[in-house]
């Protein structure tokens, strides 16, 4: 078996995903509670697309425990 | 070996029809456009998985990867129901243009009370032309009164879903609970100027209290993941439309009829204007049809068909086609900083005086 040529998924896909969970554990509260929001928008099929990207939510600064 | 791949060694692996691939410069992704789901991978690890026909065993024969390592990942493919085998690769797609019969899919608003008897007329006019959801920016606190009559406008329109945004006061929760949820429209209202970041739930209405200024259209454009949506919906609109402004309509708070409240272009004041006058000039709907694919860098992002984006505030503010200012994410690395402290920002963010 050769050594494979690129670092193994493992080390960077998984690596990556971290990184994208981080960023929404960035805004715990929001992030979390938000996709609850759109599982209700999306059971009732209401919003269909994001409206104004207007919660800058690199600069939340969220407690854990709110 | 798992029990799900064992009997399906010599057959060739696909994706499901609803799991489309993007591809970047480093990074790929699976978008999973049922499950509103993705998975990020390495480009090159994604073409030899998905690209030339590979079934299980001419992979592992292929000595490209290590043994284990397929196999977790393989299994973790298959649990999200992202791959299955097939005996040959004759596989139906679907159609990505979008169609809709709305004129206009969203509004935005940004409330004047100097413009109050002007609303209505406005009102009308989004009725005619379809608009499904609307945005009502209150930059400053406004009466309980006036929001209720405001949004008493809309009873019989076509308006399905409201959006609403206002500065913290003490009493906001009670007057969401015991007159804004009687307002079936109403589906979320963003607090801004809050003690707290928290969400609470009120009947139909999401309530997200942000610490967060929102003073003015300068607060909008951000690019973050939590703004990613790879439904269905969402992709084929991207793949040919711009994410943001495609069948967008706003009324600034002067009354300037807009794409977006925080460009500077306008299309006349709705004292005068009529909006379906508006969609008729192509100068207007020239922007709609900015996609990803026509914007630098944008265009070699993974994320391009998921992300939403911004023609308001750009990197370089002279070019129509330069990316979104307020991202920080770099798909040639393919990692994320904060954008606003990013050398290459820094002219940019000077010139629209953020």
């Amino acid at each position: 078996m050769k050594n494979y040529s690129i670092p193994a998924y493992k080390l960077e896909s998984v690596n990556i995903i971290d990184v994208l969970e981080e960023k929404k554990s960035l805004a715990d509260q929001v992030g979390s509670v938000k996709l609850q929001g759109n599982e209700f928008f999306e059971s009732k099929g209401l919003f269909l697309k994001t409206i104004g990207t207007i919660i800058d939510y690199e600069s939340l600064d969220i407690s854990p425990s709110t | 070996m798992n029990h799900l791949i064992s009997p399906h060694l010599h057959k060739v692996i696909l994706l499901h029809v609803s799991c489309k691939l993007i591809f970047g410069n480093q990074y790929s992704i699976i978008c999973d456009l049922a499950n509103n789901e993705f998975i990020r991978l390495p480009v090159q690890l994604t073409k030899d998985l998905f690209l030339n026909n590979h079934t299980y065993n001419s992979l592992i024969e292929s000595e490209l990867y290590d043994t284990i390592y397929l196999y977790d990942l393989f299994e973790k493919l298959i649990g999200k129901n992202y791959l299955n085998f097939y005996d040959d690769t004759l596989l139906s797609d679907f159609d990505i243009n979008l169609l809709e019969p709305y004129s206009i899919v969203n509004c935005i608003i940004e409330f004047n009370i100097e413009l109050i008897k002007y609303y209505p007329k406005v009102i009308r006019q989004l009725n005619k032309l379809q608009c499904r959801d609307i945005q009502l920016r209150f930059y400053s606190q406004v009466k309980l009164s006036q929001l209720i009559s405001f949004l008493k406008l809309f009873n019989s329109s076509s308006i399905m879903n409201i959006d609403i945004i206002l500065p913290y006061s003490h009493n906001v929760i009670d007057d969401i609970s015991n007159h804004l949820t009687i307002i079936n429209r109403v589906t979320r209202v963003i607090v801004f100027a809050s003690d707290r970041n928290d969400v609470v739930q009120v009947k139909q209405i999401s309530v997200m209290f942000v610490i967060q200024e929102i003073k003015n259209n300068k607060h909008c454009g951000f690019i973050h993941p939590n703004y990613f949506n790879s439904s269905f919906r969402n992709y084929t609109e991207n793949i040919n439309y711009n994410s943001c402004l495609n069948r967008k309509i706003s009324i600034d708070y002067h009354g300037m009829i807009k794409n977006c409240p925080s460009l500077s272009n306008s299309f006349g004041n709705i004292k005068t204007t009529q909006l379906d006058d508006v969609l008729k000039n192509c100068h207007f709907t020239a922007l709609w049809f900015i996609n990803k694919d026509k914007i630098r860098i944008c265009k070699d992002c993974e994320f391009r068909y998921i992300c939403t984006d911004c023609r308001a505030y750009l990197s370089e503010p002279l070019d129509i086609l330069s990316k979104p200012l307020k991202c920080g994410y770099d798909p040639y690395r393919g990692i994320w900083k904060d954008w606003k402290s990013l050398v290459e920002c820094l002219d940019a963010i000077n010139y629209y005086e953020l």
